[in-house]
């Protein structure tokens, strides 16, 4: 290089060269750039669209990161529109949609330490689309997240649901529910009877005392006039304006919930829900849906001791409850619990379209159907098959290809397999 | 104090355990629920039975030899002579006639109804706190409890602070909370000297500030009721709504007692003076333990109930002799009297043993019987569900083969609301 530099003769075959190559990028990178005039047909073998229908074969026309058109065969937009042919086995999927988590959120605390009431301070102001292990929800299939403020407070704050890749406007609702525990974690970090000189010895310490403090708020707020309450989060969950979603593992918890929600009329979404199994008559009853926090099958029991139920989901959806699943590895657990019982169609439903439906994102993402937002996953195979893998996920229209570090020792065969060397992707590298 | 005393007594290794248990312990609606299975989730219709017995404990009058029980709808039917009463059609007949029947037990003083949650110690004083959020039916820890005869516990709050919150008064057998609250809010729980006392620093670190804590608590819950008495009765403005003290109502107005965490002569004395004397309050003596008994007297003069033990006896330094507490009681002319195992101080099976104890130290056992059922459900104020076999009463049944106070007999049958709920034909026994 450093002698083709020196030369003219050569120094004008580099330019050239370089002319060239920005040309072909500028072709290429120019429809990325000018997102709006994108179109992309896809044909798989098989699209499951989570509207009530799969289609076997089945084509997607994506314009402008929105979905165009579903069907068994559908017509290209015009010449321009980019084909991507999936592979013999191929499946297209809506982008899996995680109803609560906390990856995404800075690593800085999702708890605010210093008080146990918080319902004001918003997850939104703490998201890193920059976070690896974000970028690795992304790459294992999650497009949307409902990103949490943690579980250390009694009230934690606001949820905020975003996209899993900044495509320029990945906030879908950045004013969420209100998520409130009632479990054992907000008691972690408090003392009593030590030193009174510290900012921990505080309620609460026990359930009992995260029961009081649930109460006493929400009563203090319902007997506030709308103007003065000193939480309009809260007062807006109480007059059904503001969703409320509440963490809850254990069973008398979860009836605890109940409790509460009769004296202070609530409609809550149950999350954790560990030992949901135990009081699924009720959950069906009272038509509190559940957003299944991931268990640790490693473990005889879960976090506080909580019995585990290995096919908790099909006994759920046997009893008539709806949930979904949350916590990240999406994928995994979906296939988890379709090992343990869940039919397809209804575990495919709970990472897609039903916790899109909780989170009442339902008209952007969890289906493939017109209008709604081009989030998409493209499988080699069966999605629940273990063999299975992600071939690329779509966010907005983009073709997000494999960070190096899941795909290197596979990229030939990713190569191969992503449908023609003419699929542009963002962050290839 | 209390740890001085009980390093001088022979019998410190089950006052050592309160103490660390009920310490060290971080395991386990506004209106007053009195539940009744209400519940349409777990409400299925209850089969008819008819039980014939062999000898019939009612715990109110003379024991019925060869009797017959009727169930119907949770309930007794009718209880007599079996000659007396003819099984109608359509009840499920149970022939125990070579066992004995009786009353499911009551425990005064429990902690194992649900989750470990007991002691919130951040303030020394916590009316705002409730247990019954913590219930689990039917637990395992309650299964055994079964099988030892306990149908009905006080679960209430530890004693780590002067006021633990307010307990709840629950069965034993399975089905949502709901179907298993007898009363909720059941009693509130005070702790007096011993567990609660806090380290210097802190307001009420003796006795006497401990005292004047649980005073002015008690004090603003007494204001705060009587406001709202005044407001009703139109005497006066509508006060101003404090969800913290609203429990306070039921207590104040006599309609639930409040059962304290007491023992020792003295502690015992200022609780009558403060507690009964001056606030008014249904007063339950549970523990009671040490040389308290001495001040018997006292306490049958103003028909203050004791729940005594789990200590059930002590070294007498006058007599130089070990003496059984329950019986010291007995002979001061207590009325209301019975044990408590503040399990899981004292396994909750071994409810009965406690009696058996007492009637090794001169208790009767037909007083011992009623100590066991009528007399913790006179204290706690639910005689008129449970307790003791009458018609109306719920059908909380014990069969046994022979007397409970013998511990060579055992439980064969429990019957709780109507419903068996454990049976050593078919469950394995458990106790």
């Amino acid at each position: 290089m450093e002698q083709l530099c020196l030369r003219s003769k050569n120094m004008k075959r580099l330019i050239i060269q370089f002319t060239t190559a920005g040309l072909i990028f500028f072709l290429l990178a120019a429809p990325q750039l000018a997102h709006a005039e994108d179109s992309i047909l896809i044909s798989a073998d098989t699209v499951y669209t989570m509207n009530g229908k799969t289609l076997s074969p089945g084509q997607v026309l994506v314009v402008d990161g929105k979905i165009k058109a579903v069907g068994k065969t559908v017509s290209a937009a015009d010449s321009s529109t980019q084909e991507i042919k999936l592979g013999p086995g191929s499946v297209l999927m809506p982008g899996l949609v995680d109803p609560y988590s906390q990856t995404g959120l800075g690593d800085d605390g999702t708890d605010e330490r210093t008080e146990e009431i918080t319902p004001n301070f918003k997850a939104i102001h703490s998201v890193d689309w920059e976070k690896s292990a974000l970028r690795r929800q992304r790459e294992n299939g999650t497009t949307t997240m409902c990103v949490s403020p943690g579980r250390q407070n009694v009230f934690g704050g606001i949820t905020a649901i975003i996209k899993t890749y900044d495509a320029g406007n990945p906030i879908l609702n950045e004013d969420g529910a209100l998520i409130a525990s009632m479990c054992s974690d907000p008691t972690a970090s408090n003392r009593s009877r030590s030193r009174p000189d510290t900012i921990f010895v505080r309620q609460p310490t026990n359930r009992m005392g995260v029961v009081w403090m649930l109460r006493s708020t929400f009563d203090k707020v319902n007997r506030a006039s709308a103007g003065e309450s000193e939480f309009p989060e809260i007062k807006q969950v109480l007059t059904g304006k503001r969703p409320l979603m509440i963490y809850a593992r254990m069973s008398h918890d979860i009836t605890t919930v109940e409790t509460l929600a009769n004296t202070f009329k609530l409609s809550p979404i149950i999350v954790g829900g560990h030992e949901a199994y135990k009081v699924k008559e009720m959950l069906a009853e009272r038509k509190y849906p559940v957003i299944l926090d991931r268990i640790d099958t490693r473990a005889t029991t879960g976090a506080e001791q909580s019995k585990l139920c290995w096919n908790q989901a099909a006994v759920l959806d046997q009893a008539g409850v709806t949930f979904a699943l949350c916590g990240n590895d999406l994928l995994d657990q979906a296939r988890f619990v379709h090992r343990h019982g869940l039919s397809r169609e209804k575990t495919l439903a709970a990472i897609t379209a039903t916790p899109a439906k909780l989170l009442g994102v339902q008209d952007k993402v969890g289906m493939i159907k017109p209008k709604l937002d081009a989030d998409l996953i493209a499988f080699s195979g069966d999605p629940l098959d273990l063999t299975s893998r992600i071939q690329w996920v779509m966010v907005n229209g983009q073709v997000l290809a494999h960070s190096k570090s899941i795909t290197e020792t596979n990229e030939k065969n990713n190569d191969a397999k992503l449908g023609g060397d003419s699929v542009k992707t963002k962050e290839g590298n | 104090m209390i740890l001085k005393l009980l390093k001088q007594s022979f019998f410190a290794n089950v006052g050592i355990l309160t103490l660390v248990c009920l310490i060290s312990s971080s395991f386990l609606m506004t209106s007053t629920i009195r539940a009744q299975s209400k519940n349409k989730r777990t409400q299925q219709d209850k089969p008819k039975i008819a039980i014939h017995v062999g000898k019939i404990m009612t715990a109110v009058g003379d024991p019925i030899g060869d009797g017959t029980i009727l169930i119907k709808d949770g309930k007794i039917e009718a209880i007599g002579p079996r000659k007396k009463i003819t099984v109608p059609d359509g009840y499920l007949v149970i022939d125990h006639s070579e066992h004995f029947a009786m009353p499911g037990l009551i425990d005064a003083h429990s902690h194992v109804g649900g989750s470990g949650d007991l002691n919130e110690m951040v303030y020394q004083t916590n009316p705002e706190l409730r247990n019954w959020d913590q219930i689990i039916p039917h637990n395992e820890r309650l299964k055994v409890a079964i099988a030892g005869g306990v149908t009905t516990t006080c679960f209430i709050p530890g004693s780590g602070t002067n006021m633990g919150g307010f307990g709840v008064l629950m069965k034993t057998g399975p089905g949502d909370p709901e179907d298993v609250i007898i009363r909720a809010p059941g009693v509130l729980k005070i702790a007096q000297a011993g567990n609660p006392e806090r380290r210097t620093g802190e307001t009420g670190s003796g006795k006497m500030g401990m005292n004047y804590v649980i005073r002015q608590q008690l004090k603003e819950g007494q204001l705060y009721v009587r406001q709202w008495d005044d407001f009703e009765k139109g005497e006066a403005a509508k006060p101003e709504f404090n969800l913290r003290l609203e429990y306070f109502k039921p207590l104040f107005r006599r309609q639930i007692p409040v059962v304290v965490h007491t023992q020792q002569y003295q502690v015992i004395q200022s609780t009558i003076r403060m507690l009964h004397d001056e606030m008014n309050l249904k007063v339950v003596i549970d523990h009671g333990t040490f040389d308290a008994y001495k001040i018997g007297k006292q306490l049958a003069k103003r028909g203050i109930p004791v729940m005594a033990g789990p200590r059930a006896f002590q070294l007498d330094r006058d007599k130089g002799q070990v003496t059984g507490i329950v019986n010291e009681y007995e002979k001061r002319g207590i009325e209301i009297l019975g044990v408590n195992t503040d399990a899981p101080v004292i396994p909750q099976e071994e409810l009965f043993f406690q009696a058996t104890m007492a009637v090794r130290y001169g208790w009767s056992e037909e007083r011992a019987i009623k100590g066991l059922t009528i007399q913790p459900a006179k204290a706690l104020m639910i005689d008129d569900r449970v307790g003791s076999l009458e018609v109306g009463k719920d059908a909380d049944i014990l069969i046994t083969t022979g007397s409970i106070l013998d511990p060579r007999n055992f439980v064969t049958q429990v019957f709780i609301d109507g419903s068996s709920v454990y049976d050593t034909k078919k469950d394995r026994r458990r106790f």
